[in-house]
Formats: C-alpha cells, sequence, structure tokens
C-alpha cells in the first residue's frame, strides 16, 4: 500500500447566502485555489471524488453539474453522498491501492437554496417518522437532552464551544466572522428545540472546499511540504433513533482505525479538527478524540470548526484543510507551536451516525 | 418459533413533497439571460485553447479543462442536429401548463457554436422537419421577456413560410 500525501488544498469563501455563484463557480473557487497551491493544472489530476447532496443542490446526480470544473471528462470520477471527509478517505484509497497517482477531492453545499426542514425531513422514512415533521433540530434536542440528562456535559459546556467558535472565526479569513457572544448570550438566545438554542446549530452557510492528494514519488516531486495521511477510519453508527447518542462506537471505531495505520506510538496530536453540527456533539466529539490532550498542549479546532461557519458536506474537507495549513505551519494567527500531528474528523447523518478520521503528519 | 401474522392488506403511503428552491444562477447564467431578456442576443463561451464555443456559456471548457476565455454571440440561426416530435401529453416546465401535442423538439447548434441546446420548434409535422434544415430564434417581445429560456418561444424554420 502507498503512501499518500496533500499537496494542495483551497477553499471559497463560506459564507451566508452565496447568491453570486451558481454551484460549479462556487466549487471552482475552491479548486483554482488548491490547484494553485499545489502548482498543478486540472489536466495534470487522474480522478476526482466529489462530495455533494442531492437535495440540497435540488437536483439528481449533482455531481454530474460540477463536472466541467472537477475535469472528470474521460476519467474517473466517483462522488459521497456524505461528508467531505468520506470523499478524501475514497481519493486516498484510491491513490493507496496504486491505480492513481494525483486526485482531486472536493465537497460543496449551498444550505441557502432549499428549505432545510423539508430536505432533512426526506432523511426520515416515510411511515412512522417522517409525518410527524420532525428535522435535524428536533432529532438533536431528543439527544441533548439524554446527554445533559446522563451528567457528561452540561449545556454550559456546550455553549463555551460556540463561544470559542465564534471568536476563532474572526483569524480564519475563509469563514465570515461571528458577532462574539458569551456564554451567557448563547444560554439566554431562543430556544430550538430544547435545551438547544439557535447558536447551538452550527450556522446556515454555503461553501466548498478541494483537496488535492498524489502518490508518494509525486508528492515529493510537487511539494517542499507534503502533508502524509498517515491513517484512515470510518464507521456508521445504529440508526440514530435505536442508539442513546452517548453511544460513540462507531467515532471511536473511525478514531481506532485510523490511529492504528500511523506509527505515532505514546505521541498525541497535536491539532483537532472535530466537526459537529450540535454543540453538546462537538464536546462529546472532542472528548472521545482525545481533546483532553488538549492539556498536553493541543489546539481544538483553531479554525473555529464547523460552528466558525461551514455548510453540511463540507466541514469535514474544510477540517482536513486547516490541519494541512497547521502542519505547514501557514496557519497565521491561529498556528499551533511546531504542530507535527494532526487528527481530522468529519460526521454525517442524522443523530450523527457516521464518522470519518483522517490522521495527518507533516515531515518526511 | 413465531411467525408475523398475515396482513389484511398491503399498505402503501401517498406522499406528496413540496420542495423549494431559490436556485442561483451565477455569473455565467446571469449574464447568458441578461443577454437574452435585454438584448434578444444568444451567447456563448470560447476556449482559448480549442477555440470551441461552448452554449450556453460556461467557466470551464470541460475538454480541455481550461477557463473559457472570451464572451461570443452565436445564432440567432442555426440547424437541426436532431429533432423529435412529441406525441405524449407533457407538462411545459417553463410555462408549467400543458403543452399542446404534438410539437417539434430539436437539438439546434446556432451559428457560431461548437455544442447543442434543445428547445422546442414551432414546426410539429414530422414530413416538414430534417437533421441539417436551417432555422432562427423567434424571441418574445422585449416587454415580455423575463431573463429566462422562455424568452425564445420556439425556432422557426429560416426563410419565407411557404408552407402557411
Amino acid at each position: 500500500m502507498g503512501r499518500v500525501a496533500i499537496v494542495g488544498v483551497g477553499q471559497s469563501v463560506h459564507a451566508r447566502d452565496r447568491h453570486d455563484v451558481a454551484y460549479a463557480e462556487l466549487l471552482l473557487e475552491a479548486i483554482d485555489e488548491a490547484l494553485d497551491d499545489a502548482g498543478i493544472g486540472l489536466s495534470d489530476v487522474d480522478n476526482a471524488v466529489t462530495a455533494s447532496l442531492d437535495f440540497y443542490d435540488g437536483r439528481t446526480i449533482a455531481n454530474m453539474a460540477v463536472a466541467d470544473v472537477v475535469g472528470s471528462y474521460l476519467k474517473p470520477e466517483s462522488r459521497v453522498c456524505s461528508d467531505g471527509i468520506g470523499a478524501l478517505l475514497y481519493g486516498w484509497a484510491r491513490i493507496a491501492d496504486g491505480y492513481h497517482r494525483v486526485g482531486l477531492v472536493t465537497a460543496h453545499c449551498k444550505e441557502s437554496e432549499g428549505n432545510l426542514a423539508t430536505i432533512e425531513g426526506a432523511a426520515f422514512d416515510p411511515f412512522v417518522q417522517r409525518r410527524l415533521g420532525a428535522d435535524a433540530d428536533v432529532v438533536a434536542g431528543l439527544g441533548a437532552r439524554q446527554i445533559y440528562a446522563s451528567g457528561a456535559f452540561a449545556p454550559t459546556d456546550a455553549a463555551a464551544l460556540v463561544v470559542a467558535a465564534r471568536a476563532a472565526s474572526a483569524v480564519n479569513p475563509k469563514v465570515t466572522t461571528l458577532e462574539s457572544m458569551t456564554i451567557a448570550e448563547v444560554l439566554d438566545a431562543p430556544r430550538s428545540a430544547t435545551p438547544l438554542g439557535v447558536f447551538d446549530r452550527a450556522p446556515n452557510r454555503d461553501g466548498s472546499c478541494a483537496v488535492i492528494i498524489a502518490a508518494e514519488e509525486v508528492a515529493r516531486d510537487l511539494s517542499d511540504h507534503p502533508v502524509w495521511i498517515a491513517g484512515v477510519g470510518t464507521a456508521t453508527g445504529k440508526y440514530w433513533a435505536d442508539r442513546h447518542p452517548g453511544d460513540l462506537s462507531a467515532l471511536d471505531r473511525a478514531r481506532d482505525s485510523a490511529v492504528a495505520m500511523t506509527g505515532w506510538g505514546t505521541d498525541v496530536p497535536d491539532v483537532f479538527e472535530v466537526s459537529a453540527q450540535y454543540a453538546h456533539q462537538l464536546c462529546q466529539f472532542a472528548t472521545r478524540l482525545g481533546a483532553e490532550l488538549a492539556e498536553a498542549g493541543g489546539t481544538l479546532n483553531p479554525s473555529g470548526g464547523w460552528h466558525g461557519g461551514n455548510p453540511v458536506t463540507v466541514s469535514g474537507l474544510s477540517r482536513v484543510t486547516e490541519c494541512v495549513h497547521q502542519l505547514r505551519g501557514e496557519a497565521g494567527p491561529r498556528q499551533h507551536h511546531d504542530a507535527q500531528r494532526a487528527l481530522a474528523h468529519g460526521v454525517a447523518g442524522l443523530g450523527a451516525q457516521s464518522h470519518f478520521v483522517a490522521a495527518l503528519e507533516a515531515g518526511n | 418459533m413465531s411467525t408475523t401474522p398475515p396482513i389484511d392488506s398491503a399498505l402503501r403511503l401517498e406522499y406528496v413533497a413540496d420542495f423549494e428552491y431559490s436556485y442561483a444562477a451565477g455569473k455565467f447564467a446571469s449574464r447568458f439571460m441578461d443577454a437574452l431578456r435585454n438584448e434578444a442576443r444568444i451567447q456563448g463561451t470560447r476556449c482559448g485553447v480549442c477555440d470551441k464555443v461552448l452554449v450556453p456559456p460556461r467557466p470551464v471548457c470541460g475538454l480541455c479543462l481550461e477557463r473559457t476565455a472570451e464572451w461570443v454571440d452565436v445564432g440567432p440561426g442555426g440547424v437541426i442536429t436532431g429533432y423529435t416530435v412529441v406525441e405524449v401529453p407533457f407538462i411545459d416546465p417553463m410555462t408549467g401548463i400543458k403543452r399542446p401535442i404534438p410539437y417539434g423538439f430539436a437539438f439546434v447548434r446556432l451559428d457560431g457554436a461548437d455544442t447543442n441546446i434543445y428547445h422546442f420548434l414551432e414546426e410539429s409535422r414530422h414530413d416538414k422537419i430534417s437533421i441539417g434544415m436551417r432555422i432562427t430564434a423567434v424571441f418574445k417581445p422585449a416587454p415580455e421577456r423575463d431573463g429566462t429560456l422562455a424568452d425564445i418561444i420556439h425556432f422557426r424554420a429560416e426563410g419565407p413560410a411557404a408552407d402557411e
């Protein structure tokens, strides 16, 4: 199995209501930046893996609408209807198995174009769930109550992470700077589905992300500072209604798979970029991924994470992009000193059913 | 051993979903539609590598994998490169009302373009339509145009309408 490195990353500006661009144009912003970062052209890419969700895009087989800009004409293109980090894992496998050499991995979404409650509602089975009119907020509200009732975390813990994410947005040039808030303001905001308030959910955003990956020998030619994909893991847990939200078996499995592939031993990651659309989930996932090791000097979500302002589908790949900037020492005011190892995490599905982890490292 | 009791009837659940979207056309389609509405002009983008003109306009030439280089006018005349006469009732997606049948529907290669668009034909008789036949766009009057593809009513045979 060959080694695979990330040699280019790019993101559009993630903002609310990107009415100025069509989907392909939105994605092209990220692709142009990633190709420029890698120092290659689209014709140097031999395959593409894209992430998008038809119901958000408002058309079936929505990846065909971006075929031109991802350069998939007469090349293999596959599409992942899940978080973009899932596309990265797929793209990694294509190169690690030796059949491809340079891959483009993308994710895009505009949460602004459809009716989110309708789109989310379509995920429910039509007989016993959909007719009750629930959406992602309702599912998350049920879950948050169970988590808080278990005593594992309190609403103030979640609110503190929202406050931190909003502050971090000010030093992330790819997201809209959010108004700073206090913990009390987050807790006092209008409720969406109790115990959750409107700021517990990541903000409504449009955006895209692109990552260029390459086989080892190509990566060494292209880049003085390749970021190696040292391990990957993914797992899908039980259906949300059959699973206590405190059951993070899928996250554990994804993390363990990824870390087992690395040679990190007792070395811990310096940076944790963790995805969660709801703040109580961020408490859970960050803790489970090992951010308690932050006490040993690690940094959690220097980018601001999903709550800093990314759309669904794109969050995981944005987490990867931040890890790459950190491992190259290019993160400016967000930089973790001498970052050598990072964990990037993505999540997808109602009630956070599927998890993805990529273990990334700098160096040779 | 337990078994699932037989059912009296197999349930089917009718479900009608109303999915509302507000699609952003973006920079390229917006300019294309503006030219249709304001000037009754049809435009494409030319690839600077292969020199092909792509209609409707797009930011990247999917074959050369390069950004398109410039905007050019195409049409309003062109040739039919493929056609069908539709014989089944169909809701016209541009008007939301049932389109009278039969009606002609064609691939159109506009003059100056290297790709096809497809649109309605004024003609609906099989024996009056042929591949290679010259046709031209018929636009709505300016006050009625609203910046959609429906600003082109249909394509009509070029030259005098001898059959009427």
